[in-house]
């Protein structure tokens, strides 16, 4: 059965249908909240409201988009919320512009072929994890759904009712500020 | 275009999200610029890098189950 008739069935009251759709999306939202959030107890609580929510909402569910960019939206909703009440070292928007802005001194040395890069890297693993996460929450969202989990603009720009140039300018940003994170590892590591 | 107009395009030249006419000014302006050439290299290369920082993760048992006991509370008899 594809999605628009489980969805449909679920609304009816189905509820056979609608744990079918849990099961079929529950990895992918709770990996978005262990990304997101970045540790797995606030991922639980993610996954739980995110569905708890999608049932009791799914009365409203009116199909104008898909199930995932619905579902998406819930959990991204939540995550925001949860990342703004938290106190982590978040760095500010102004560092952020700085970082993508041309008069900035940007790091150039080219180390994209650098010897040190390697998947198995844990501390440039490292560096650049805490780097994502000292994204301010509404850069690292969208960052993390563009750059990571592979989403469109226009998908995101449902999610997060916002418009595609915004979204645009938060992943360019994030992207630079990351670049230049990455950079002063290689700086120290001596290139 | 001056190198802070080439920075500013990066995003939507490695998403491919720009007019012909731009692309091909900034592929000009890297072959002369090592500057440029260098933040374009590893702009792309930072979002690489953290495309394999994390592992996906199954929803463990426990939790699974959790989940599905508070959605079923909630099932309307
Ligand atoms: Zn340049």
């Amino acid at each position: 059965m594809n999605e628009l008739e489980l969805v449909e069935k679920a609304k009816s009251g189905d509820n056979k249908a609608f744990e079918e759709l849990v099961k079929r999306t529950q990895n992918k939202i709770y990996n978005l909240g262990l990304k997101i959030l970045g540790n797995k107890d606030d991922a639980a609580d993610l996954l739980q409201e995110t569905y708890i929510k999608a049932y009791e909402s799914l009365p409203n569910f009116e199909g104008k988009s898909s199930f995932y960019t619905w579902l998406y939206r819930i959990a991204t909703n939540f995550a925001l919320m949860k990342l703004r009440k938290e106190k982590y070292k978040k760095i500010s928007i102004n560092e952020i512009k700085q970082a993508s802005n041309g008069n900035y001194k940007l790091e150039i040395s080219d180390w994209s072929n650098n010897p040190q890069i390697q998947y198995r890297n844990e501390e440039l693993k490292e560096i650049l994890n805490e780097a994502i996460n000292s994204l301010p929450p509404k850069y690292k969202t969208i960052f993390i759904l563009h750059d990571i989990e592979g989403l469109s603009l226009s998908e995101i720009s449902e999610i997060l009712s916002l418009s595609i140039p915004t979204i645009k300018t938060r992943i360019h940003r994030s992207r630079l500020y990351l670049r230049e994170k990455l950079s002063e590892y290689f700086k120290k590591k001596g290139n | 275009m001056n190198c802070r107009k080439i920075i500013k395009l990066i995003s939507d030249y490695i998403d491919r999200e720009i007019e012909e006419v731009k692309r091909e000014m900034i592929e000009e302006h890297i072959k002369i610029c090592k500057k440029c050439e260098s933040i374009l290299n590893t702009t792309e290369k930072t979002i690489k890098l953290s495309k394999v920082i994390y592992k996906n993760k199954k929803v463990p048992k426990r939790l699974e189950k959790i989940l599905y006991y508070q959605i079923r509370i909630r099932y309307k008899k």
